[in-house]
C-alpha cells in the first residue's frame, strides 16, 4: 500500500499554517461546545457551517470535523463534574465519573478520559487510513444499483440501531427523503412541492433543517423546567489527576477494548459514538471481576466508553469518505459541506482529491494531540465555562442560529423556514421521533432517486436488476435481514425497556 | 378513550400518515411515468405511500400492544418565545439593521425561560449586538446593514 507516501502528503498539507489554525479552532470550539450541556456536536457544526463557505474545502472539513471529535473529549467534563452529559455519547461516563467526583477525585477521571480518548482516537485513525482506501477500490466498481442498495442499507442500519423504535426512525428517514425531493427535479426540470415560491426551487437546505432540529428544538427542550445540578469545584493539581497503580493497570485493557469496540461500531452506518460508549460500558461490566464496583467509581466505566466514543467518531469517517454515504448526522453534515464546495462525494474523492482525504486524516491526528494538550492542563478553565448559566447562554445561541441561517442564502425566507421547522421539530421530539434519521434521509434523498432512476433506465424498468447483481443483491438481503431482526426484537421487548437506567441517562440530553 | 388519544405511537403514526399522504397526493399531479422512464412524481409517490404504511403500522402497533407511553406536557412558553425571536430577527434585519435585530432576538428569546432576569438579558443583548457586528460584518464581511433608520 502507498500508506506512507500518502500520509506524508497528508501531513505536508495539514501542517500549513492556515490548516493548523483551522484544526486548533475546531478542536477548541468542539471542546467548549462538548463541555457545555445541551449543545451537541451536530448543533455546533450546523451553526458554524455557513461561515465556512468562504474557506478552502479542506479547511472547512478540518474545522468541522475538529469540532466533532473535540466534542467527544469535552463532553466528558460535564458528565463527570455535573452528572449532566455534554453530548449523548458521554452520558454513560457520568455513572462512574460523577461518583468519583463526589469522592473528591474529579481530576483523576477528567485526566484519564482525555488519555483514553487520545488512545482510542489514534488507533482508530490508523484504521481509517488503511480501511478507507481498501473500501474505495471495491466501491469504484459500483454501478447505480449497488449505490442505491448501499444507501438503503445505510438508512436501514441507521434506523435499526437508533435509540427509539425502528418504525419511528424509518418514518423519519422517509420524511427526510421526501423533504429532500422538494425543489427542481433534475431529470425533467419540473418544480416539485415548491408552492410557487421561487427560492424553494433550490430545495430545502440541509443546514436550515439541521439548525432547526438540532439547534432550535434542542433549546426549546432544554428550557423545560427541570432541576439543574450544582457544580463541584475539583482540585486540579497534577497529583490529583494521577490514578492509583491498580486503576492505571485496569484502564489499559479497558481503553483497548473500548477502542476495538468503538472502531468496529463506528465504521458501521448508523451506529456511531453514542451506541459505542454504551456498549463498551456493558462490556466492561461483564468482563470485570468486580462488577459491583460499577456506578460507584470504577475507572473502567470511564476510560472504556471514552476510548470507544472517540474511536467511533474517527472511524465514522470511513463510510462518509470512502463511499459518500454518511453513517450519522455528523457524517451527513460533512458530506453536505463537500457538496457545497463543489466536490461530488463518493469513492472518486480519494483519487481526485488525495490531498483532501489524507490532509483530513493527518489533521485529525494533529487534532488529537492538540486535544490532549488543551484538555489536561486547562481542566480548571473548562470548569469555569461550565458555570455560565444557561439563561444567559441560549439567547446567544438563537442569535447565532439566525445569522447562520440568514447567511445560507442572504434571505429571510430561510429564517421563516427555521422558525417553522423548529416548532415542527419540537412536536416531533415530543412524540419521540428522532431527528438524525431525518437529516440522513434529507442528504441522501436526491442521490438515491438519481441512482434508482439510472439503474432502472439501464435495466429497462426491470426491478430484478437490484437482486440479480450479486453485490446489490447481497446488500439488499442484509437490509431485509436487519429489518426482520429489528422488528422481532422490538415486538419481543414489548412494554419493558431494555435498560431503564441507561434510558434515563439518555433522555437527560434529549 | 382520552388516554388512547394521547398515546405517542398513535400520534406519531398519524403525523406520518398526514405527511406521507400530503406528498403522495401532491405527487399525482407531477406525472408518474413508468419504472423504465420515471416521471417526477414516481419517487415521491412511492416514498409517500411507504410513509403512510409506516404510520399505519405504528398506530396499529398501539392498538395491538398498548405502551401507555403518553405525550407529556407541551411547554408553550419557550416555543412561542423562540418562534417570535426568529421572526423578529427576520423582520428587523432588513428594516432596522443587525444591531436592532440582535437586541430584539435576545430579549424575546430570553422570555422563554422562567429564570430570566432583565439586567442579565440586557447585557447579553448589548454584548451580542456589538460582538456580532464586529465579527460578522466587520471581520467576516457578511452583507448586512448595521443600522437603518
Amino acid at each position: 500500500m502507498d500508506l506512507f507516501p500518502n500520509l506524508a502528503l497528508g501531513f505536508a498539507t495539514a501542517f500549513s499554517l492556515s490548516n493548523l489554525l483551522y484544526c486548533f479552532v475546531g478542536v477548541f470550539v468542539g471542546t467548549v461546545i462538548g463541555a457545555l450541556p445541551g449543545l451537541g456536536a451536530v448543533t455546533a457544526i450546523s451553526m458554524l457551517l455557513p461561515f465556512t463557505f468562504g474557506f478552502e474545502p479542506l479547511g472547512a472539513l478540518i474545522l468541522l470535523s475538529g469540532i466533532f471529535y473535540g466534542a467527544m473529549y469535552g463532553g466528558s467534563t460535564a458528565s463527570i463534574l455535573l452528572n449532566l452529559p455534554g453530548t449523548p455519547a458521554n452520558a454513560i461516563v457520568a455513572l462512574d465519573g460523577y461518583a468519583l467526583a463526589q469522592q473528591g477525585r474529579a481530576a483523576m477521571p477528567l485526566f484519564m478520559s482525555a488519555v483514553a480518548s487520545f488512545v482510542g482516537g489514534c488507533i482508530a485513525l490508523v484504521l481509517v487510513g488503511v480501511a478507507a482506501p481498501a473500501i474505495v477500490s471495491i466501491a469504484l466498481e459500483f454501478g447505480p444499483a449497488e449505490y442505491f442498495s448501499m444507501m438503503l442499507l445505510g438508512l436501514v442500519a441507521a434506523s435499526a440501531v437508533a435509540a427509539t423504535s425502528f418504525l419511528r426512525s424509518i418514518g423519519m428517514v422517509l420524511v427526510g427523503l421526501l423533504l429532500g425531493l422538494v425543489g427542481m427535479d433534475i431529470v425533467s426540470g419540473m418544480m416539485r412541492f415548491t408552492f410557487g415560491v421561487p427560492i424553494m426551487a433550490e430545495g430545502i437546505s440541509f443546514i436550515v433543517v439541521a439548525m432547526a432540529l438540532f439547534g432550535l428544538t434542542e433549546v426549546m427542550n432544554n428550557l423545560e423546567p427541570h432541576g439543574r445540578a450544582t457544580i463541584t469545584q475539583p482540585k486540579t493539581g497534577w497529583r490529583d489527576m494521577m490514578p492509583t497503580r491498580d486503576e492505571a493497570k485496569r484502564s489499559v485493557w479497558a481503553s483497548l477494548r473500548g477502542t476495538a469496540l468503538g472502531s468496529a461500531l463506528g465504521a458501521l452506518p448508523g451506529a456511531g459514538p453514542t451506541i459505542s460508549s454504551f456498549m463498551s460500558y456493558t462490556v466492561e461490566q461483564r468482563v470485570s471481576r468486580h462488577p459491583e464496583r460499577f456506578g460507584k467509581g470504577a475507572i473502567e466505566g470511564v476510560v472504556g466508553p471514552e476510548a470507544a466514543n472517540n474511536a467511533a467518531a474517527q472511524t465514522g469517517f470511513i463510510p462518509t469518505l470512502s463511499l459518500g454515504i454518511p453513517g450519522d448526522a455528523v457524517g451527513a453534515l460533512l458530506l453536505g459541506t463537500l457538496i457545497i464546495h463543489g466536490i461530488q462525494p463518493g469513492p472518486m474523492v480519494m483519487s481526485r482529491h488525495p490531498e483532501l482525504f489524507w490532509g483530513l486524516i493527518a489533521s485529525m491526528w494533529i487534532g488529537n494531540v492538540l486535544l490532549l494538550w488543551i484538555n489536561i492542563p486547562f481542566i480548571g478553565l473548562w470548569v469555569k465555562i461550565l458555570s455560565i448559566p444557561y439563561r444567559l447562554l441560549y439567547p446567544a445561541i438563537v442569535v447565532f442560529l439566525c445569522i447562520g441561517v440568514w447567511s445560507v442564502a442572504n434571505s429571510s425566507f430561510q429564517l421563516y423556514l427555521l422558525a417553522g421547522l423548529g416548532v415542527a421539530g419540537y412536536v416531533l421530539s415530543k412524540l419521540d421521533c428522532p431527528a438524525s434519521p431525518l437529516l440522513l434521509g434529507l442528504i441522501l434523498g436526491p442521490m438515491m432517486e438519481e441512482n434508482l432512476r439510472r439503474a432502472l433506465l439501464l435495466s429497462r424498468g426491470d426491478f430484478s436488476t437490484f437482486v440479480e447483481n450479486p453485490i446489490s443483491g447481497g446488500i439488499l438481503g442484509a437490509c431485509i435481514l436487519l429489518v426482520i431482526v429489528t422488528i422481532m426484537a422490538e415486538f419481543r421487548r414489548g412494554r419493558r425497556h431494555a435498560a431503564p437506567e441507561l434510558e434515563g441517562k439518555r433522555s437527560n440530553v434529549h | 378513550m382520552e388516554k388512547i388519544l394521547r398515546e405517542k405511537d398513535l400520534l406519531a403514526g398519524a403525523a406520518f400518515v398526514v405527511i406521507g399522504g400530503f406528498f403522495a397526493v401532491g405527487a399525482l399531479d407531477y406525472g408518474i411515468g413508468s419504472a423504465r422512464r420515471m416521471g417526477p412524481g414516481y419517487f415521491p409517490l412511492a416514498l409517500g405511500s411507504a410513509l403512510m404504511l409506516v404510520g399505519l403500522a405504528l398506530a396499529g402497533k398501539m392498538v395491538w400492544q398498548r405502551s401507555d407511553n403518553l405525550v407529556g406536557t407541551l411547554y408553550v412558553r419557550p416555543v412561542i418565545a423562540l418562534f417570535a425571536a426568529i421572526l423578529s430577527f427576520a423582520l428587523l434585519l432588513e428594516t432596522a439593521g443587525l444591531v436592532a435585530a440582535c437586541v430584539a432576538t435576545v430579549l424575546l428569546s430570553a422570555l422563554g425561560s422562567r429564570e430570566t432576569k432583565l439586567l442579565g438579558s440586557l447585557v447579553v443583548a448589548l454584548v451580542m449586538a456589538a460582538g456580532c457586528s464586529l465579527l460578522f460584518v466587520e471581520f467576516l464581511g457578511l452583507p448586512m446593514t448595521l443600522w437603518r433608520f
